[in-house]
């Protein structure tokens, strides 16, 4: 329950942080997510693509289709400018909260 | 094998409402995702009938994924809520300036307006246009409903005095132009219910409105020709319930949620309507209240019903998109 809130609110930065090193697809960006969590964040597809294309809606992410090795057409998302400097913004915000969040749970390490 | 993908995405081509190219580009872009998933369960070892059951699960109930990309991609510019506000400007700036006399002002108007609707619907489907296509479906419908009545009004008069009013010929070009009319207009009206019953009943949003001041017009024996000081006692209120209409529109073309946009028309028509027919009428009864009622019901839910109708007919039908 904590962590679907958590992932909740953290899709966007999320998406956008693993983006920043490269286009994906789809299932490719739910992979590497996967990967990088060790698991822990498992996105429900079905809420992936509609914050895929929300972030495309605000300029913050360009998809194009490309031609894959395979002959498959794919969807790759790529950051504009935009995204990056909304990422840049995020990891700041993210990074503020995360001390404060740090310093009100664990005192002794202030 | 693959007729649960087809099951999974047809749900859910039937509930985006988006534009075809819309939709074929985020159908071809699950149907790739599920694929995959599925793939990797199986190579995972998971029975393939299994694997993509599971993958479909994954993804989530196709009324939530449609929703969250209705809702995303269903959202107009200022520039497209104002075009589609337009004719209903229009039609209050020839009210409210008392132009509607003026046939030259009146056929150069329903030119612009049948023009645009044909161009809008060869080059886009755009949800703008819909309110443009109000008033050039609103020509056959009331045409064809005075082409009918005129035919019966001729039979009457046969029976009763022995003539009627005009030649056969009429009669027989009336007879023939009605069902035409009413066909050209059942076809259109299908085509829009096909793409979303919603803009349907966008589209069926002002013609209580403008029924209401054709019976009006019939009723007081006022027609086209007259100067405007000798009429124009209900103009001013009549070009307000079509700002209101344009108004409406515009909030319905910039909110994207689905369910917003179902309550904006279910309350705004009948209460326009209702205010029309209390400037037409004066008092409207009980009775009349009940007519407007039912007659934007049938309007507004038609449409759904129709849609809901269709998609029972055709539950299981293959989704047809690709990219390649």
């Amino acid at each position: 329950m904590h962590r679907k809130e958590l992932l909740k609110g953290s899709t966007e930065s999320l998406l956008l942080a693993v983006l920043e090193g490269g286009p994906h697809y789809g299932y490719q960006l739910a992979k590497e997510m996967e990967k990088r969590s060790s698991g822990y964040f498992r996105f429900k597809e079905g809420t992936l693509y509609p914050a895929l294309h929300r972030l495309e809606k605000a300029n913050l992410l360009e998809g194009k289709w490309e031609t894959a090795a395979s002959g498959q057409q794919r969807r790759y998302y790529h950051v504009t400018a935009q995204g990056l400097e909304a990422l840049a913004n995020m990891m700041d915000e993210w990074r503020s909260f995360s001390r404060a969040v740090n310093l009100v749970i664990q005192p002794e390490l202030a | 094998m693959l007729s649960e993908f087809e099951l999974y995405l047809g749900s859910v081509e039937r509930r985006l409402h988006l534009r075809p190219e819309q939709e074929r580009d985020i159908l071809v872009e699950l149907r790739d995702h599920l694929q995959e998933r599925a793939d990797d369960y199986r190579q995972q070892g998971m029975n393939p009938k299994l694997a993509f059951k599971q993958a479909v699960e994954d993804m989530g109930v196709p009324d939530d994924v449609a929703r969250r990309m209705y809702d995303i991609h269903s959202g107009n510019s200022w520039r497209d809520a104002i075009l589609a506000a337009t004719p209903h400007l229009t039609l209050a700036l020839l009210f409210a300036m008392h132009l509607w006399t003026r046939t030259a002002w009146v056929v150069v108007i329903v030119g612009m307006l049948a023009l645009v609707s044909l161009q809008g619907w060869r080059r886009t489907k755009s949800m703008w246009l819909y309110p443009w296509l109000s008033y050039t479906l609103a020509i056959p419908i009331l045409s064809s409903l005075a082409a009918m009545g005129a035919v019966a009004y001729g039979v009457w008069s046969l029976v009763q005095n022995g003539h009627a009013p005009l030649g056969i010929p009429y009669y027989i070009l009336f007879g023939l132009y009605a069902p035409f009319a009413l066909y050209i207009t059942a076809s259109m009206a299908s085509k829009v219910v096909r793409r979303d019953w919603l803009l349907a009943s966008l589209t069926a949003t002002p013609l209580p409105v403008l029924m209401g001041w054709l019976l009006y017009i019939q009723d007081e024996g006022r027609g086209f020709g007259e100067s405007p000081q000798q009429i124009g006692q209900t103009d001013g209120s009549t070009a307000l319930v079509f700002l209101a209409l344009a108004i409406t529109t515009a909030v319905f073309l910039r909110v994207s949620q689905r369910l917003f946009r179902i309550l904006l028309l279910i309350t705004a028509t009948p209460i326009l309507s209702f205010f029309a027919y209390l400037t037409f009428i004066g008092s409207p009864g009980l009775l009349t209240l009940i007519v407007i009622i039912a007659l934007c019901a049938v309007l507004l839910l038609g449409p759904a019903l129709l849609d809901a109708r269709a998609s029972q007919s055709s539950p299981t039908g293959p989704p047809a998109f690709s990219r390649q």
